[in-house]
């Protein structure tokens, strides 16, 4: 995983974890790596990891089972919401960058609109 | 200190070994008449074989100093101040091994020369406090000189400064070739209390450098006490010796 | 765990670490960061045991440097300090001996993962400086301290090996571990410390969590580096 130095490691790796968790890379009800094994793979240090399935857990999309590590929630209702919150960012950003170049509401629609429209085409 | 004891000889005995078999093997030759005489000899072959045992010698001492922390200033590269042991523990192992080494060594050569115990005795403090102060006086000018140049000193050197102090004990010693000396002779007692003061500074001034970290106060009045004492036993027995004859 | 209060060295006339100050807990993996010359170095040394202070104080768990402080403490030189003569076995043989929580079931598992496990009769010395590296390393963290100090664990050797270095260093680390990493290779330490200290002339310019940093001024370790360096 490819990290940017100047934002907050642990939170790219919860948001990649979350985008796992959306396009059904990890399943509900999955087991999560240790914190060991995910440091060595992700090459963090491993106080990363601790705060990154701590944030999970406030977040309600982990939860530890005693003496078995954690595991993805199997609540399908944090998932849907999680595709929500996850669009929803990116709607934002995506907004803001077309404002950001002068583009206004109508342009922006129709923009979307167009793409979408040729993407039906060519399939 | 008996691991470190026991992992010093683990790494010298066989060399130690070696250095016994060539003492053992050149008196053997002296005895059965081997050498060459029209070469070197009679008188030169003892000669020799004082050379040997004094080559021996130097070269163990050498060889069990390497243990000892010089107390680089620059650049402290040894190994074994990583490990939880004191310096004192180091030396002291080093002090245990150089006593075996040279109880075996001299017990050759009493063997070899016909000495009674109490000459072994004599021969065995003689060749020990020699090491003692040797290796402690050694390290010291070691230390001093690495301040000086301002870099750690290579083995060579170490070897060198070893021979310029041993080599003036050793002659003062070879004065008298014959070791046979009475157990309480003031000559005797005048050499091993000259060794014990030089062991004794040696060992002050490294305490006062970085071999002994947090300039422990305990070795320096330790020392100061062995020194003082030594030249208190050199003093009485030299007024003894110039009032008594 | 460490305290250093207004710690300085004298070198001569030349000041090493001067009112060096600092506080390391439990757990805390820090870097210090600053050029050559800027007392990291004397820095390790004076906490592993290996030369004394001129004035002020480092403790270890409230011990000074000394005999006991070496058992809780694993450290790394910069330099490799390893008798000339022995083989890897030796030195394996070495910390076995001397230290108590030396795991040689791990050192062996390191060796492997390292590529070295053919080597164990060869002599250090003979080995390349990478794998003389990789050997030190591997020795140094598999023992079981309190605390880890790495002088330059990268240092002078190529990006590949550098690499197996990292791995080999993050493998070893568990949740309780507390370092102390001195390199000038920035970027290659930024995601193995959680916290920063940079350092010049002995003292310290700047100590920061590095998450907090990067939340709060948006940067990175590296980039703070330049920051913090380039009105020296």
């Amino acid at each position: 995983m490819e990290f940017n130095n100047n934002q907050p490691i642990y939170l790219q790796i919860v948001n990649k974890i979350k985008e796992e968790f959306v396009n059904g890379t990890r399943l509900p009800g999955e087991k999560m790596p240790s914190v060991r094994e995910f440091s060595k793979v992700l090459k963090v240090n491993p106080t990363t990891i601790q705060r990154v399935y701590k944030e999970l857990e406030l977040e309600e999309l982990t939860y530890t089972k005693r003496g078995m590590g954690s595991f993805v929630t199997e609540d399908k209702e944090m998932f849907i919401k999680m595709k929500k919150d996850i669009a929803d960012q990116l709607t934002m950003d995506f907004i803001e960058k077309m404002s950001h170049i002068g583009i206004d509401k109508e342009q922006l629609i129709k923009f979307v609109d167009d793409k979408l429209s040729k993407e039906e085409k060519n399939d | 200190m008996f691991k470190f004891t026991k992992y010093i000889i683990k790494r010298e005995y066989k060399v130690f070994i070696l250095s016994m078999l060539v003492l053992i093997v050149y008196s053997g030759l002296m005895t059965f008449n081997v050498l060459p005489e029209n070469i070197i000899g009679k008188g030169n072959s003892v000669a020799i074989a004082v050379l040997i045992s004094f080559a021996i010698f130097i070269f163990m001492t050498d060889r069990l100093n390497w243990y000892i922390e010089k107390g680089m200033i620059n650049d402290s590269r040894d190994h074994f101040m990583l490990i939880p042991q004191t310096p004192g523990t180091i030396i002291g192992s080093v002090f245990i091994v150089a006593a075996i080494e040279i109880i075996v060594f001299d017990m050759v050569t009493a063997m070899l020369g016909g000495f009674d115990f109490a000459e072994f005795l004599m021969l065995f403090s003689y060749v020990f406090c020699t090491f003692t102060g040797v290796t402690m006086l050694g390290t010291y000018l070691l230390l001093i000189i690495s301040r000086f140049v301002k870099r750690k000193i290579n083995g060579y050197a170490s070897l060198v400064l070893i021979i310029l102090v041993a080599a003036p004990l050793i002659v003062r010693l070879s004065v008298n070739t014959d070791f046979r000396i009475p157990y309480l002779y003031s000559y005797g007692i005048a050499y091993i209390s000259t060794c014990v003061f030089i062991t004794g500074i040696g060992f002050f001034g490294l305490c006062k450098g970085n071999t002994f970290n947090h300039k422990e106060t305990k070795y320096r009045w330790i020392s100061l006490l062995v020194v003082v004492l030594a030249f208190t036993v050199y003093g009485v027995g030299q007024l003894y010796t110039y009032y008594n004859l | 765990m460490i305290k250093i209060t207004n710690l300085t060295k004298t070198f001569k006339l030349k000041k090493a670490l001067n009112n060096f100050n600092l506080e390391v807990g439990q757990q805390e993996v820090v870097g210090i960061l600053g050029p050559n010359g800027s007392g990291k170095s004397t820095l390790m040394r004076i906490a592993a045991g290996l030369i004394p202070v001129s004035k002020g104080s480092l403790t270890i768990d409230d011990l000074q440097p000394g005999s006991e402080s070496k058992a809780n403490v694993s450290y790394l030189s910069e330099v490799n300090a390893i008798p000339h003569g022995d083989t890897v076995i030796d030195v394996m043989e070495f910390y076995s001996l001397f230290f108590e929580d030396f795991n040689k079931e791990q050192f062996l598992l390191s060796l492997e993962s390292l590529k070295l496990d053919k080597e164990m009769k060869t002599k250090v010395r003979k080995l390349s400086k990478g794998m003389q590296q990789k050997l030190r390393l591997a020795l140094t963290m598999a023992r079981n301290a309190k605390i880890y100090l790495l002088d330059e664990p990268l240092g002078g050797i190529d990006p590949l090996a550098r690499e197996e270095i990292l791995d080999t260093l993050i493998d070893s680390m568990n949740e309780d571990s507390t370092m102390i990493i001195t390199t000038h290779l920035v970027s290659e330490i930024e995601h193995i410390i959680t916290r920063v200290v940079y350092i010049n002339e002995g003292q310290v310019l700047g100590d920061y969590e590095c998450e907090k940093l990067r939340m709060d001024e948006g940067v990175s370790i590296e980039e703070k580096y330049k920051e913090v360096f380039k009105n020296v």
